[in-house]
């Protein structure tokens, strides 16, 4: 693999998580404290504020940090979700074969004809606003098909190459097979299965929690603040365009990230 | 093992009774779509003694492969192998041995060598864990004892600086080393049997050489027994004791090496002998087999061969030979050796 590709993406990635992981230290104000609430509204960024105060006079800067917890979370966690349903999903249908794998994949086919985020929006409506672990799940229940489909396809394809043969010609068992012959290949397919599902569901969650229907205030995520600063865009822009900044950065890193482990992985697939 | 170690005479050598493999009327068949059953594999029999080299002959679709995965129970599914075959190996019933009972005779007393080295090697293991996972599977040996064997076998197959290749990936290593690698993978446990499924086809003609040189080394060393698949009667020349030739999935001639080549009984072999191309004969095109093999889902009444046979008359389209004896071990499936008065050439139309 070549690692320098992957460095940069991979540094930027952890930063993110660093930023969230440090916000208490990187922000000396609370995001849900509303200090001065007549004093202190609506301000525009200062050395004070650095991205501004929202009409609650709540700190847009301690804001965006803290809502890195919240929209990194919610996506890396629905994204574990969808990755181990997928490759279980997928799996099952590859070793199955036969009628069983025909049907797997035709309700596959009918589940990917689903739009997501109408679904959402739907499921969403059962809740007045939807509760972290909710969201978690039904961002995970939704976003596993495409994950399903490579991890069989590359399961197939690992099951008629001549290595595994080799492998029960020469008297490995089965469980260890799929454990040291076959899941290491899907390490590559998996890999960068996260780094683009991590990248799609921040926006995904971003797009619901400004719909309104996202996390539960007053813990915001980056669309929750983008969705309080909405209706105020054009006189008070900070609301919305530091969460904005936010998310594209956040997506940018994670979308550069999959395409670095793409390319790092492809010689590898296809043996010299 | 006992066996003598120099190449095994004439005769079949028997070492300690009977044979160690015995394949009695093998079958094998792959649904070949629209209700077709194709039969790859049709009725075959032979033996293989203790020590003893055996070539098996044939050209591209004869079933050979098929024959040598069906040995440790690998035919591809939906291939099945047909009830009535019998494959016993040292005394063992392989084809209703239980599944575990065979997974620790594969690998471990009988091994295959595939034909492509790049393939069959796992890209994302070292050399070394590839062979280390034989002996970690078959023996209660360590980790780091597996890993010590495995460096062993690999110089044992002469591969230099056996500990830096250990931890080398397939695709760091040449073809020829690959093969070698391969080889090590089925000799690491000394197995009883060893099957080679054209080993050298995807190399080099030197690296061909030293493989084959290699193989002979090993078995003198160990004493297994070697089924050698080939198309190359060039490699059973220099390699085998007694040779099977295959036909459309049947057996069609068995001779000792030597009885093969100086009287070739089946215009099939004949064929295959003639078609080697010799330096300095007066040839200005090189000889061929007319024709092709038929397909397996519709072999011919009568003689298989005999659309593409020299010789073919009208017994041949309406009698399915027999495998005759020639010799005390020379056996041929065609009439001519009931009838040598009929060997009169014909033109053959393609």
């Amino acid at each position: 693999m070549e690692r320098r590709t992957v460095r940069a993406p991979i540094a930027l990635v952890l930063l993110l998580a660093l930023i969230a992981l440090a916000a208490p230290i990187l922000s000396p104000a609370s995001p849900i404290a509303q200090p001065d609430i007549v004093a202190q509204r609506s301000l525009p960024p200062s050395f004070a504020h650095f991205f501004g105060t929202d009409a609650y006079s709540r700190d847009v800067y301690a804001r965006v940090l803290y809502g890195a917890r919240v929209s990194l979370s919610v996506a890396s966690l629905s994204v574990a979700i969808a990755l181990l349903l997928g490759t279980c999903y997928g799996a099952v249908a590859a070793f199955a074969g036969g009628a069983v794998e025909r049907w797997l994949m035709r309700i596959l086919d009918v589940l990917l004809a689903l739009p997501r985020l109408l679904l959402l929006l739907a499921l969403s409506s059962f809740w007045d606003q939807v509760p972290f672990t909710y969201l978690v799940i039904l961002l995970g229940l939704t976003g596993w098909y495409g994950v399903a489909r490579s991890v069989r396809s590359e399961i197939q394809s690992q099951l008629t190459r001549e290595y595994l043969l080799a492998a029960r010609a020469t008297g490995v068992p089965r469980a260890r097979i799929l454990s040291r012959h076959i899941v290491p290949h899907l390490i590559p397919v998996l890999a960068v299965y996260a780094s683009l599902g991590v990248a799609n569901t921040i926006t995904l969650e971003a797009g619901l929690s400004y719909l309104g229907f996202g996390v539960r205030a007053p813990n915001p995520s980056w669309g929750t603040i983008m969705h309080d600063g909405f209706s105020v865009m054009r006189d008070q822009w900070w609301l919305t365009l530091f969460p904005g900044i936010a998310i594209l950065l956040a997506v940018l890193a994670c979308n550069s990230l999959g395409d670095a482990l793409r390319d790092a992985f492809a010689p590898e697939q296809v043996p010299a | 093992m006992t066996s003598p170690l120099t190449r095994p005479s004439q005769s079949v050598p028997v070492v300690g009774g009977g044979p160690l493999l015995n394949v009695h009327s093998l079958h094998v068949t792959f649904p070949a779509g629209g209700g077709a059953i194709a039969r790859a594999v049709d009725g075959i029999s032979f033996t293989i003694a203790p020590g003893e080299t055996v070539c098996l002959v044939g050209e591209s679709g004869c079933g050979k492969s098929v024959t040598a995965l069906s040995l440790l129970r690998l035919v591809p599914s939906p291939g099945r192998i047909e009830p009535g075959s019998a494959i016993r190996f040292d005394g063992l019933d392989l084809l209703t041995l239980p599944d575990e009972k065979l997974r620790a005779i594969r690998g471990n007393r009988m091994a295959i060598i595939f034909q492509e080295p790049m393939t069959a090697l796992n890209p994302v293991l070292t050399v070394g864990d590839q062979i280390a996972e034989v002996v970690r599977v078959h023996t209660k040996a360590s980790r780091k004892e597996a890993a010590e064997r495995a460096v062993a076998m690999l110089a044992q197959v002469g591969i230099a600086d056996p500990a830096t290749r250990a931890r080398q990936y397939p695709h760091e290593l040449s073809g020829g080393m690959r093969q070698r690698v391969m080889i090590a993978m089925a000799l690491v446990l000394e197995p009883q049997l060893v099957i080679a499924d054209e080993p050298t086809t995807a190399l080099d003609v030197t690296i061909q050489a030293q493989i084959l040189e290699l193989l002979r080394e090993l078995r003198a060393r160990t004493g297994m027994a070697l089924l050698l698949i080939t198309h190359d009667l060039g490699v059973v020349a220099e390699m085998a004791s007694r040779v099977i030739v295959m036909y459309a999935g049947q057996v069609v001639e068995e001779a000792p090496v030597q009885s093969l080549f100086a009287n070739a009984s089946h215009p099939y072999t004949e064929g295959l002998l003639a078609a080697i191309p010799r330096l300095g004969a007066d040839q200005s095109r090189l000889t061929t087999i007319p024709g092709t093999v038929p397909a397996p889902t519709d072999w011919p009444t009568g003689c298989r061969f005999r659309d593409r046979c020299a010789y073919a008359y009208e017994r041949c389209a309406t009698e399915e030979p027999a495998l005759l004896q020639i010799g005390s071990a020379h056996r041929a499936r065609c009439h001519l050796v009931q009838e040598p008065e009929r060997r009169v050439r014909r033109e053959v139309q393609e």
